[in-house]
């Protein structure tokens, strides 16, 4: 680059270089050697290598439709998705029919527990501008309001679904779904609500 | 005084004591866990303490590096299964006495150990670090480039047991560093310039997201592995009487000054860590109590001396490891190159300038790991029946909320501009993806980190240096300190050379 030499400067390329050719010596020695000797192959169940690839193609799927989706509605998706998945620690086709009733129900139930958060952080809001309670305009404030009134319906929920339902395939689509649920919001009410950060909201405009 | 008033002020206030006290918790629930290692937990709570001010960040950082330090030590004890390499030495007695039925005296030694362990090599590092830092006033460009020189290859010899793998991955973290523009021309370095040039990676790969994606997300990926096998069996004991009686403890000073000794000292050693050190304090005790006239339980027996020696050893570790941290801005083990990256993105810069300038800071520093394991002594002693619950939770909703956690928190870190912090979360996952099969194979991720963080140091500085020299190389031998420095980075990857030819 022009000015590098200037001043006896060793240069912009002088280091990436120096470190490319080191990574390429190690490189070929550590193939030759590697190849030399017998490798003994880490077996990795199927089951197991199925939930890897699964994670890693969802997560470039929902970093991709991060922005046009927004930051509830894929990462509620995902979640629910991989906790599934997990759940039954293989990836079969025969899960699909469930994975999308529990996809759809869990999708509206975030949807609804981010509306109703939303709502309550309004409310708050206006009533503290309205009215003059400042303790009321606080962001933390809000956000605690509403992880309060987020941890009361899970719990419920949790303990109404305890006692009706007995089916361990029902169970697990269950629990995926309010775990879903519940760490979006909790993620977006640390994230969003108190910290700031501009989650995308895509399609969830509201 | 001004200074240490201040650094009071910025520890001892409510918002601060809140998230530390959070970071505690956490840290002792993601130490309890096995898998989950407490770099990963420190580099998870990055971008969150990013949030918060530099002493309230630091303080909630300090507190999950020492709770997750600690709390290995729950499933070491009650299942015989190490919650990270911290513990893996209390395996052997913690286990023995809970199959006597003493794991309450187990669980509670080992927490007595870890306070007593964490402040003594807490005294240590405030005594130490500010000599150290002193000494790099002393320091030019020839020997800062030399000592970033010393930090990777020591890391690079030490956490791999192939050296040409261990520096393969230090050179591959330099290369990441070296992304971005060039530190003195601001002139364009990427490679495939038409492609990435139009991209938020024109800027470089940034700290946060390669740390999350190394030590989150992989860690994620290797997990998933183990998933078969459904969730570990929570401990069906009875906890009883959890406080070691305090003159059984004090009889055990000579297994407690030394293990902090070893703790501290290798802790201090960059790239060394806790896994050397718990060995190494373990075999000492061994000794100590194997003694005709120690009056001492033999180690090995499944006896308190044998859970004290490492738990002290590790937590020593805490402390010894970030002497070189603050004082050098080289650091000791993963963790504490995490601690170390949260320093630096807040614009801190380690060694005399830190002491001279931030003093406050430093002051926060120690009186947040102090207040770390003043929590950690109380929840632990209070919890000690409630943490070991934690075992049951299930990896298959454990690993989904680690993943998103960890792609929010590289987001969070370009929290304002969308595009650029999505690719950050695509930074995140390349380098977990890499990262996951460098580990399958072998490959120690710990000097990729190194190479990060100290890419710049080393590149600034070595140029630096040759361009004061008027173009002269040789300009690294001409200094004392520098030449020690070459010395030593020659010898640590000469050493484990020689000691392999050595070994039969």
């Amino acid at each position: 680059m022009i000015g590098d030499e200037r001043g006896w400067d060793p240069g912009s390329r002088a280091l990436p270089i120096a470190t490319g050719f080191l990574m390429l010596g190690l490189s070929i020695y550590l193939i030759l050697r590697e190849t030399a000797k017998e490798q003994e192959e880490q077996t990795v169940p199927s089951g197991a290598r199925k939930l890897i690839l699964l994670t890693i193609v969802l997560s470039v799927l929902y970093i991709l439709a991060f922005r046009v989706l927004g930051f509830i509605l894929s990462t509620a998706i995902l979640l629910f998705t991989l906790i599934y998945f997990n759940y039954h620690e293989n990836v079969r086709l025969k899960l699909l029919p469930r994975l999308s009733v529990g996809l759809i129900s869990s999708t509206v139930f975030v949807l609804l527990i981010y509306t109703a958060g939303r709502f309550i952080t309004r409310s708050l809001f206006y009533l503290g501008r309205a009215r003059g309670y400042e303790l009321f305009t606080s962001k933390v404030f809000s956000a605690f309001v509403v992880l309060l009134f987020a941890a009361v319906l899970f719990a419920v929920l949790l303990v109404f679904f305890r006692k009706t339902v007995n089916k361990p395939e029902t169970r697990s689509l269950i629990i995926a779904g309010l775990m879903a649920a519940g760490v979006t919001e909790g993620l977006y009410l640390v994230f969003k609500q108190i910290f700031l950060v501009n989650l995308a909201r895509g399609i969830v405009f509201w | 005084m001004v200074e240490l008033l201040s650094g009071i002020r910025q520890v001892f206030n409510l918002n601060t004591i809140l998230w530390i006290a959070l970071g505690e918790v956490l840290g002792i629930i993601i130490g309890a866990l096995p898998g989950l290692t407490a770099t990963m937990g420190i580099a998870l709570l990055l971008p969150l303490s990013f949030q918060l001010g530099r002493a309230t960040g630091m303080g909630l950082l300090l507190g999950v590096y020492c709770g997750a330090v600690s709390g290995a030590s729950i499933p070491a004890i009650l299942l015989g299964i190490p919650g990270n390499p911290n513990a893996i030495a209390t395996v052997y007695d913690g286990q023995a006495m809970t199959k006597k039925g003493l794991a309450g005296q187990a669980l509670g030694g080992a927490v007595v150990a870890s306070f007593i362990g964490g402040i003594l090599s807490l005294i240590a590092l405030s005594l130490f670090s500010p000599l150290i830092a002193r000494f790099t006033l002393a320091f030019g460009p020839a020997e800062k480039a030399t000592l970033a020189l010393v930090g990777l290859t020591i890391i690079a010899s030490v956490s791999a047991k192939n050296l040409a793998k261990g520096i393969l991955t230090g050179a591959f973290g330099l290369a990441l560093a070296f992304m971005g523009t060039d530190p003195f021309t601001d002139t364009l370095r990427v490679p495939f310039p038409e492609l990435l040039a139009k991209t938020p990676l024109v800027g470089g790969i940034k700290l946060i997201p390669a740390l999350i994606g190394l030590f989150g997300v992989s860690q994620v990926l290797y997990d998933l592995e183990r998933i078969q096998g459904g969730r570990l069996a929570p401990p069906q004991l009875k906890i009883e009487k959890v406080f070691p009686p305090l003159r059984k403890i004090a009889s055990m000073w000579r297994i407690i000054l030394e293990s902090t000794g070893i703790g501290t000292l290798i802790g201090a050693i960059p790239g060394t860590g806790a896994s050397i050190a718990v060995f190494l304090s373990y075999e000492r005790a061994k000794r100590i109590t194997a003694s005709p006239r120690s009056k001492l339980e033999k180690v090995g027996s499944g006896c308190l001396e044998g859970v004290i020696a490492p738990e002290v050893a590790n937590n020593a570790v805490t402390g010894g490891a970030l002497i070189p941290v603050l004082s050098l801005g080289i650091p000791g083990d993963s963790g504490t190159a995490v601690l170390l990256g949260a320093l630096l993105i807040k614009g801190v810069v380690p060694g005399y300038q830190l002491f001279s300038q931030n003093l406050d800071l430093v002051y926060a520093i120690l009186f947040a790991l102090l207040l770390s394991n003043v929590f950690m002594l109380t929840f632990q002693l209070l919890g000690v029946r409630i943490f070991p619950k934690v075992l049951s939770i299930p990896m298959a909703l454990l690993l989904p909320v680690i993943l998103v956690l960890s792609m929010i928190g590289a987001y969070a870190i370009e929290g304002q501009a969308v595009l650029a912090a999505t690719f950050d979360m695509g930074v995140a996952l390349v380098l977990g993806i890499i990262g996951y099969y460098l580990k399958k194979a072998d490959y120690p991720t710990a000097p990729i980190v190194l190479g990060l963080i100290l890419g710049g140091l080393l590149e600034v500085n070595f140029r630096r240096a040759v361009k004061l020299a008027r173009g002269n190389y040789l300009v690294f031998f001409t200094k004392p300190i520098a030449v020690v420095f070459i010395v030593l980075a020659v010898f640590s990857v000469v050493l484990p050379l020689i000691q392999r030819r050595r070994r039969p």
